[in-house]
């Protein structure tokens, strides 16, 4: 009770010497005591919550008392404020970590960690917004976009902890997306740049680990299940990736790659999941099909990388043909994986013959 | 003053806090989550080396055997509650991801709390542990675990850097590869047996055992060996020294404390509960007493309805 009077009495004082008293007081001396007072009454607000409140939702009053600090240095162009709110913001970044991201608690079969994480990702993204806003120089211009890429990190954080080591992926692979599709349609080069860092770990940890856990959910294979949404994803990032040279070139070195980059992650991570999901004497054939969805998808979205894919994985299948399976398969898949992937690779040289004038103005 | 877009903000934070408010927080403070995250780092970079020298079922259950030879002189096994073991673990064979492998269950003559697991599926289970358990859904969760260990290959993990260099004829830098890896494993040793735990509780609910058995294991476990929880923090800067501390020490340890170990086990049975809902889950407690396996007789009152 006592913290709460001392906390009011401060903010009070701050405000009133704000706001008076502007002849009594000379201008240094009233920054001064504000900024005194400010900074008495922000600790005090902050303690009272810590106290009053449970573990899990301290970070939020925390982010809340940050946020009003921070709209009222926007608001009354207080740069004091902001300096506070900042900080507010950052402790409230470490408290997450502390008391949230392993929270267990739910209400309505809603997790806690959810509840209190995503409102304080949105703050921070409105954080940003209102600096762009502002039109603020200097340091807080670089430190602006913190508060575009904390929200990514405890983005990725909060995937991992909700959905699990294992599904952490496919929650990482849809975040991923939306950065990238919001990065292209408002042209925000830093969440292009978060969502290539993020489709990178959810490739290492796709292939890396759960390609070969045993588990399943729901009876389908955790590898199959997981798998088939980030490749799904790191496509779906391949098609709204600009296509035009020009349109991207005029954006950056990140965009006029952008789609090579997605594009070879979702084919190289296809080819993973399919070498550990089908056995040995189908893995050609398997492959060969891939080749050959990659080749036929590659000519109507005009992707001379989707196609190169393609003819690559055809390499792969013929040099594994005559260095592998015709050793080491039985007679029955040797067969089998010689007349697949010849029908597949007859039929591909008869359609670039066929239609070598058109192919020639895709290449 | 206050726009549009920033009362919409306050809104969603002051609405998410009281819809938590209307829950039951989670009292827990700790730096779990920064400890997770550099677990999962370690074991990322580890991981690609032990896909590369991953060993069959065949050859785990090889190895699994020889070392069960050197572990038997440890101690005299006790034939009758080996019996009774094996008939409770057979119960939880099916639910395993690794079908390959063949489970063999021992109870050693030993005073100590404890189970462990071989590669290659030998389940120890001391005497003293048997005295500790007080009900065959306990024991059904300690089994889970240790079996869990070796499903999840945790257990071949440790011995896979000797191995294949073994093979290759470097013996010698096989044992420090592996002393390498045991130094890097120790980071992720603690959510090794966290998974273990949630894995093993999975096998015993699936084999019908009452999902809120492990947790209560781990809280006597608590007691028992006077694994004291600290003192309520005072003020913050006091609440964020005791987690660091507690980070900083528990960093080497190869199990998570055992209150931490409940407190996941006992939201994950919440979980199931309502999963289970209507379903019977057993408890066995006079199973256990007259060291009749639930697949030899059920009795009626130990049977409850979730």
């Amino acid at each position: 009770m006592s913290l709460a009077i001392t906390t009011v009495l401060c903010c009070g004082m701050s405000w009133r010497v704000f706001r008076a008293m502007p002849d009594r007081i000379g201008e240094q001396e009233r920054a001064w005591c504000r900024d005194l007072y400010a900074a008495a009454g922000t600790l005090f607000v902050l303690t009272l919550a810590w106290l009053e409140l449970p573990a899990a939702l301290v970070a939020l009053a925390w982010a809340v008392t940050g946020l009003i600090l921070l709209e009222l240095g926007f608001g009354a162009s207080l740069g004091r404020f902001r300096l506070w709110g900042n900080l507010v913001a950052a402790v409230v970044c470490g408290r997450l970590f502390l008391a949230n991201f392993t929270e267990l608690g739910d209400t309505l079969h809603v997790s806690h960690r959810i509840l209190t994480v995503v409102p304080i990702l949105v703050s921070q993204y409105y954080v940003w917004w209102r600096y762009r806003q502002a039109q603020v120089s200097g340091w807080e211009r670089n430190l602006a976009r913190l508060y575009l890429y904390a929200p990514a990190v405890l983005g990725v954080a909060l995937a991992r902890f909700e959905l699990g080591r294992t599904l952490a992926v496919v929650g990482w692979a849809l975040f991923g997306l939306v950065l990238y599709r919001f990065g292209l349609t408002r042209n925000i080069a830093d969440l292009r740049w978060q969502s290539f860092a993020i489709a990178a770990l959810s490739f290492w940890r796709s292939w890396n680990t759960n390609f070969y856990i045993p588990e399943s959910l729901g009876g389908i294979g955790a590898r199959v299940l997981t798998g088939a949404v980030v490749i799904a994803a790191f496509y779906c990032a391949q098609l709204i990736s600009p296509r035009d040279s020009a349109e991207a070139g005029s954006r950056g070195l990140e965009d006029r790659h952008a789609r090579a980059y997605y594009s070879l992650l979702a084919s190289v991570l296809l080819a993973v999941l399919l070498f550990y999901e089908v056995s040995g004497g189908m893995l050609t054939m398997a492959w060969g099909a891939e080749a050959l969805a990659l080749l036929g998808a590659g000519f109507p979205l005009r992707d001379r990388l989707q196609r190169l894919s393609g003819l690559a994985l055809f390499l792969v299948c013929v040099l594994k043909l005559f260095l592998y399976d015709l050793r080491q398969l039985e007679t029955v898949n040797r067969i089998l994986s010689f007349i697949v992937l010849g029908i597949i690779l007859v039929g591909v040289s008869w359609i670039y013959t066929r239609f070598r004038d058109r192919i020639q103005r895709y290449l | 003053m206050f726009g549009k877009p920033f009362l919409a903000v306050l809104a969603l934070m002051v609405v998410c806090g009281a819809v938590v408010s209307l829950g039951k927080p989670d009292p827990a403070v700790s730096f779990d989550s920064a400890r997770q995250l550099w677990s999962d780092v370690l074991r990322d970079a580890d991981d690609l080396g032990l896909q590369l020298t991953r060993v069959s079922a065949y050859k785990e259950m090889q190895l699994g055997d020889q070392m069960a030879g050197e572990v038997g002189r440890w101690g005299k096994e006790d034939p009758e509650a080996t019996r009774y073991v094996a008939a409770v673990g057979a119960r939880l064979v099916p639910g395993v991801n690794r079908k390959a492998i063949r489970y063999h269950f021992h109870v050693l003559q030993s005073p100590g709390v404890n189970a462990f697991a071989l590669p290659g599926g030998h389940i120890y289970v001391l005497s003293g542990m048997l005295d500790f358990l007080q009900s065959e859904a306990e024991l059904a969760a300690i089994l889970g675990h240790e079996m869990s260990h070796v499903d999840l290959r945790h257990c071949i993990e440790q011995y896979q850097y000797q191995l294949a260099l073994k093979n290759v004829g470097a013996e010698d830098v096989g044992a420090i590869a592996g002393l390498a890896h045991a130094l890097v494993a120790i980071g992720y040793r603690q959510d090794q047996e966290l998974e273990a735990d949630l894995s093993g509780q999975r096998l015993a609910v699936e084999a019908g055992y009452d999902p809120y058995a492990a947790p209560g294991v781990f809280r006597r476990m608590q007691v028992r060996f006077r694994e004291s929880a600290a003192a309520p923090a005072t003020t913050p800067a006091d609440e964020l020294s005791q987690a660091i501390g507690e980070a900083l020490g528990s960093y080497f340890r190869t199990h998570p404390p055992s209150a931490e170990r409940a407190r996941q086990l006992f939201q994950m049975a919440a979980r199931d509960r309502r999963t289970l809902a209507g379903q019977i889950s057993y408890r066995g407690i006079r199973n256990y007493r007259e060291r009749v396996a639930r697949s030899e007789r059920e009795f009626p009152e130990e049977q409850h309805v979730e």
